[in-house]
């Protein structure tokens, strides 16, 4: 298993994370109050928190608010390596490696089942190099879950066509 | 076109594409990107922020942090009790109801491996109407992967026989009576 470089978190970090969880626009006066420690201790703390990338602001379309399908899919490769590289494609919103049979998993999201449907078939379907292909679509989520989705480049392009612009870019083959 | 299928406008649309890239972005930056007025972005963010297409969700981005992070598959006869649950088990990041081969998706999140396993052996292997689980771990992300994070479940010691006991969260809005299915 790969543990790169990841950061640990002490207890003041992690107060200052929840807090700013529950209410983004918090001062850092109103958090050294709720913390207990100095105003330049939570700035400082803060800033290193989001200069290092581990606290951060996702934006994105909501998914229960949209009509949008959300889908996960399950991939047994020889080639995990290259498949992590597409996490460019607009219509993948993450890819994790995993421990288990399937050895890749996908989320992908699209206002466009036929789109996702097509990208499965020609990117993965198609590829000597995936053994496995499992496609779970998501109905319902328990917490908000929210996608960040660039709807101009989805609306452009056709995974499904083979010709897709934006992959040539990217994956190499 | 997607865009008219969420009845969104070039500008509604660019406005979204640039928040997302840059979530810090002052609307006056954003003015001068897309060539409007900074009142007018004002207006449209505040608009789609209502309507609950665009929203700013700070988390920890699970790619830099320390923790582990597990995906489990279930197959249940009572898939809603297990999305109840996650809504408030302080391991559970999220839950999805599925189609396929299973019916539910749980993320889970700790940094200790043996809590997560606990967790799932005695919320999900242990119960009469769960047919199948299986566990795999994240052993790599390939982008930024930012969710709201509930620190409480290290302040909890869950084991196989009776899982968080008292301290359980679930437990806890059952009795306040929070709960439909527990």
């Amino acid at each position: 298993m790969t543990r790169i470089k990841k950061i640990s978190l002490d207890e003041i970090d992690k107060k200052i994370i929840s807090l700013m969880q529950e209410n983004p626009s918090m001062t850092h006066s109103e958090i050294a109050e709720r913390v207990d420690r100095s105003q330049p201790t939570i700035g400082g703390r803060l800033k290193k928190l989001l200069d290092s990338g581990v606290l951060k602001v996702q934006a994105g379309i909501n998914f229960h608010a949209v009509d949008i399908f959300l889908a996960f899919v399950y991939l047994k490769t020889d080639s995990p390596d290259e498949i992590m590289t597409m996490a460019h494609c607009p219509f993948i919103m993450n890819i994790y490696k995993s421990s288990g049979e399937f050895n890749i998993v996908l989320i992908l999201a699209s206002p466009k089942m036929e789109k996702l449907d097509g990208l499965i078939n020609t990117h993965f379907r198609n590829n000597p190099g995936i053994q496995n292909v499992k496609m779970e679509i998501i109905l319902e989520t328990a917490k908000e879950t929210i996608v960040p989705i660039n709807l101009d480049l989805q609306d452009e392009l056709d995974p499904g066509s083979g010709e897709c612009e934006y992959c040539k870019k990217f994956i190499s083959t | 076109m997607i865009s008219n299928k969420l009845k969104l406008d070039e500008i509604d649309k660019q406005i979204i594409a640039i928040v997302q890239e840059d979530p810090n972005m002052t609307h006056t930056e954003i003015a001068e990107r897309i060539n409007r007025s900074q009142p007018t972005v004002g207006h449209r963010i505040k608009k789609l922020e209502k309507a609950g297409v665009l929203q700013f969700q700070p988390g920890i981005n699970f790619k830099m942090v320390d923790l582990y992070l597990a995906t489990v598959e279930i197959n249940t006869k009572e898939p809603d009790r297990l999305m109840e649950m996650a809504r408030f088990c302080p391991f559970m990041l999220n839950a999805f109801r599925v189609s396929g081969d299973h019916n539910v998706c749980v993320m889970l999140a700790s940094s200790k491996l043996n809590k997560i396993d606990a967790i799932i052996n005695y919320h999900f292997r242990n119960k009469p109407e769960v047919q199948d689980v299986s566990m795999e771990v994240v052993t790599d992300i390939a982008k930024d992967l930012i969710l709201p994070i509930d620190f409480e479940s290290e302040n909890h010691e869950p084991d196989d026989e009776h899982g968080c006991g008292e301290k359980c969260k679930y437990l806890e809005a059952s009795k306040e009576g929070l709960t439909q299915y527990y």
